[in-house]
């Protein structure tokens, strides 16, 4: 993820690129072995592909389930999504005073 | 509705008539990692009955859009991108605008950047100011804008 932070401040992008990388690690529910889906999603939106080869070892914690894997199954397209800018959120415009501004639903 | 997707659109139409040379609608994001993207324009051109009965605007005439991309440093602008489209009547697909690479993202991301509608509000060295802009002369046409979504699709 180093690569898409990059800066001025190293520490900034090294703290970016390793927030990045952890962050869809925890997963709300409770998902044993035996129901693992073969995705789950972060609250960040980001799919987790829970591939079975993967699974390293499984440790039960006091809190949930941790699955020890060989592979993070999430790619770089769910990380670094596409960017999409509203037309209908602007920050400001600059128009003639006999300019008509429509926000459009159809 | 789009016919193609069956979907709604959402937007918005700036109508400027004759006067409007070099205005534009401005937006900030911090979204934009650093890395090469495609750049994409969704803008619908056409005409519209208001519900407010203040008659039909819009146009059949092609529009030309400039979108620039700037990086804020010291409270200045610095120009990154700048290409021009035009924008047919009634296309309802992507005009591609072609590649931007952003060159920096020097912000912490665990600082509140943007809310969750994705809108930014905090301005930091991260932020991009992004502006759509009416040519300087468009001779016989209108000098309207008109934007659905400006996209920004990373290149792996």
């Amino acid at each position: 993820m180093r690569p898409y932070f990059n800066g001025a401040n190293a520490d900034t992008a090294n703290s970016n690129a390793s927030w990045v990388t952890v962050k869809d690690f925890a997963i709300r529910g409770l998902y044993t072995e035996a129901h693992l889906p073969a995705v789950l999603e972060s609250k960040f939106g980001v799919k987790i592909a829970m591939n079975r080869s993967s699974i390293v070892s499984v440790k039960k914690l006091s809190n949930g389930i941790a699955y020890i894997m060989n592979a993070s199954g999430i790619s770089v397209q769910e990380k670094i999504p596409v960017v999409y800018i509203e037309g209908e959120s602007p920050y400001s415009f600059s128009v003639p005073s006999s300019a008509t501004v429509f926000y459009r639903n159809e | 509705m789009n016919p193609l997707t069956g979907t709604a659109f959402k937007d918005i139409y700036l109508n400027m008539g004759s006067s409007g040379a070099n205005r534009y609608v401005s937006y900030y994001t911090n979204q934009l990692y650093t890395t090469k993207y495609k750049v994409y324009l969704m803008s619908l051109n056409d005409k519209v009955v208001s519900p407010q009965a203040d008659g039909t605007y819009g146009t059949d005439s092609t529009l030309n859009h400039t979108v620039r991309i700037f990086n804020r440093q010291a409270d200045t602008l610095a120009l990154r991108f700048e290409n021009s489209v035009n924008v047919t009547a009634n296309t309802y697909t992507e005009f591609y605008l072609g590649e931007f690479t952003n060159d920096e993202y020097n912000w912490l991301l665990s600082y509140p950047a943007s809310s969750p509608s994705g809108v930014a509000y905090t301005l930091n060295p991260a932020t991009r100011y992004i502006r759509v802009a009416a040519p300087a002369t468009a001779t016989g046409r209108p000098f309207n804008l008109t934007m659905n979504y400006l996209k920004f699709e990373p290149v792996f």
